[in-house]
């Protein structure tokens, strides 16, 4: 049984959790009523997919009763394939992959671990070609070439051969595909993360670490602060990579491989206050009530 | 037109309404599992997209009229007056524990008066003496906080320990918050979930262009071996605590010295993820077969 306290803990939390996506959704012109059909349809998912004994298979009716939605709602979403948002996935992580392997793996990385100039196709064994191919031999290495160097991980050398310029890949467009869907990766892995250590079943928690400023930071020492950890985490996220690097390779059985990997952050933000909302510049009709609206 | 902010291409808008399908998922499971309905969620997510409107002033000309935010928002003119004219409608929750308890373990790792020889730190009373007690070093961090709901809360984390009668000693450095779902775990939940938002979201705008935030990843190329995945866990957790131990020895030495109202929250996040197999199944092949009650089954239609 679910104390009051910790469900009105879990709302405090989603009201935190809510707040930046809700500023991106209205930043995107997404408006409320398309925000809700969505995490409508999250809710049905997530109660057949996760919520509900996995022993039968749950009944329309019990996914209504778990979720508080209509039969109707629950069929619209179970009827509609195309009901919730799908998107293909963009280049970024066969960019990620690429840069990773031009900077570690022989022959593209040369001595001291310095990424090679390649020429686009020639030699054919050691070339930006066959080092996509290397990563993804479907993928299409002109477009990954264009990207790099639209992105300023790559830069031409002369007149034929292309450098690394970077081990990680920015991508300058705020509003580029590829940035967003990184913040859905990441933020759905932390919340995942998360969500799974909570869970009392799960005995061996996934690793999950934070250090904080006890007393917050003064504003000025955040670049400071930001540079220290970049030093460290350079290591420190080097030294994961080398452990990877050799298992990282082909192995004969795909369905025995999880995708994993740890990711590093740093926040710094103005202490939260709690304000009631108000308008200091409305002109507005005399208020309306809105006790018990629903 | 909604909003002031950057015009999304269609690709874009549709990687940004199933970016927010995945981070949704993992929370909505844990509401599903508390009980918590749409409905509830969806009250407070229409407040929240009120709050927003009002208070992330988003757009270079924004003026936040009731009329205006109805226009952000898509929200009715009454729904907007609600959550404007009723303070108790979104949800408010005391603060916890959350932030006294890790910084009474690092007080007691750093600070040389809880610290014995070769920086180890002593082994305390509960109240005695009481210049240098368990009780002191709480003090010291929040007058306000109960010692013994944070001594109850370090001990059920394990990481104090009696020690003896009458002492307690400090194992670890890092509070581990406690397995089940706690008031703690979701407090620490909503914080760090927005504290990663806010990195990324930080990130994104261009007038942050040359001092991005630290947010970087190691991932395992092709995935890793299901049996290797306990080494790399292991590996992972002796390097973080290595990495993370430098960051709060330079905060303890550097930068942990700022008064509370000038000063920023900031700190620093390791996590490990696993990501599930994919599963193709359509959502339908995993409900049982619709019971035929004597109708002609009907097209689906859109939601009104």
């Amino acid at each position: 049984m679910i104390s009051g306290e910790i469900r009105g803990r879990m709302l405090f939390a989603l009201r935190r959790i809510l707040r930046p996506l809700a500023r991106l959704l209205i930043g995107a012109g997404i408006r409320f009523d398309e925000f809700a059909e969505l995490a409508r349809g999250v809710y049905v998912e997530s109660a057949i997919r996760n919520g509900l004994s996995q022993k039968v298979l749950p009944t329309r009716e019990r996914v209504g009763m778990t979720t508080g939605l209509t039969g109707r709602q629950v069929d619209y979403y179970i009827d509609n394939e195309g009901a919730l948002p799908m998107a293909d996935p963009t280049l970024a992580a066969l960019l990620v992959e690429v840069l990773q392997k031009w900077h570690t793996v022989p022959p593209y990385a040369g001595p001291y671990g310095i990424p090679l100039e390649l020429e686009f196709d020639s030699p054919s064994d050691r070339c930006f070609r066959s080092l996509v191919a290397l990563v993804d031999p479907g993928a299409d290495s002109r477009l990954a070439l264009e990207e790099l160097l639209r992105t300023g991980a790559a830069a031409p050398s002369g007149e034929r051969h292309f450098r690394a310029v970077s081990r990680s890949l920015t991508m300058p467009d705020p509003t580029s595909p590829q940035l967003i869907e990184h913040f859905g990766k990441t933020l759905s892995r932390l919340a995942a993360t998360l969500e799974y250590n909570m869970y009392p079943e799960h005995s061996a928690k996934r690793l999950e670490r934070f250090v904080i400023a006890d007393r917050g930071l003064a504003r000025e020492l955040i670049p400071e602060f930001d540079t220290y950890v970049r030093g460290r985490a350079a290591d420190f996220l080097l030294d994961l990579d080398n452990w990877l690097a050799p298992h990282s390779a082909d192995e004969p059985n795909a369905a025995d491989r999880v995708d994993t990997g740890v990711n590093v952050f740093l926040y710094a933000e103005p202490p939260t206050v709690d304000e009631p909302l108000s308008l200091p510049a409305e002109r507005r009709m005399p208020a309306t009530s809105g006790k018990n609206f629903r | 037109m909604a909003s002031n902010g950057p015009v999304l291409s269609g690709d874009a808008r549709k990687q940004l309404l199933f970016a927010v399908r995945k981070v949704l998922a993992p929370i909505i499971r844990l509401l599903i599992r508390l009980g918590i309905s749409y409905q509830e969620f969806a009250e407070l997510a229409r407040g929240v997209y009120v709050e927003s409107a009002i208070k992330d002033r988003i757009g270079p000309a924004f003026t936040p009229t009731r009329d205006r935010v109805s226009l952000m928002t898509g929200l009715t003119r009454k729904q907007v007056d609600y959550y404007v004219d009723n303070e108790n409608a979104l949800p408010r929750a005391r603060p916890t524990l959350a932030r006294v308890i890790p910084e009474v373990l690092h007080r007691w790792h750093t600070d040389s008066h809880y610290l014995g020889p070769y920086g180890i730190p002593i082994e305390l009373e509960f109240e005695s003496p009481p210049g240098r007690s368990f009780k002191s070093l709480v003090a010291q961090v929040d007058p306000t906080a109960s010692a013994g709901h944070v001594l109850e809360d370090l001990l059920q984390a394990g990481c104090v320990a009696h020690s003896g009668e009458k002492h307690f000693r400090a194992i670890a450095r890092w509070f581990v918050l406690p397995d089940a779902l706690s008031s703690l775990r979701l407090d620490y939940f909503g914080h760090t979930l927005s504290h990663l938002a806010r990195t990324l979201e930080y990130n994104f705008d261009p007038a942050h262009v040359d001092n991005k935030r630290l947010e970087r990843f190691v991932f395992a190329d092709k995935g890793l071996s299901r049996a290797l995945l306990p080494a790399f866990e292991s590996h992972v957790r002796k390097r973080t605590v290595q990495f993370l131990s430098d960051v709060d020895d330079w905060i303890a030495h550097s930068g942990g010295k700022a008064l509370p109202d000038a000063g920023v929250e900031a700190g620093v996040n390791v996590f490990l993820y696993v990501d599930p197999p994919p599963d193709s199944r359509s959502i339908s092949e995993l409900v049982q077969p619709r019971r035929a009650i004597g109708r002609a089954r009907q097209p689906p239609r859109k939601l009104p």
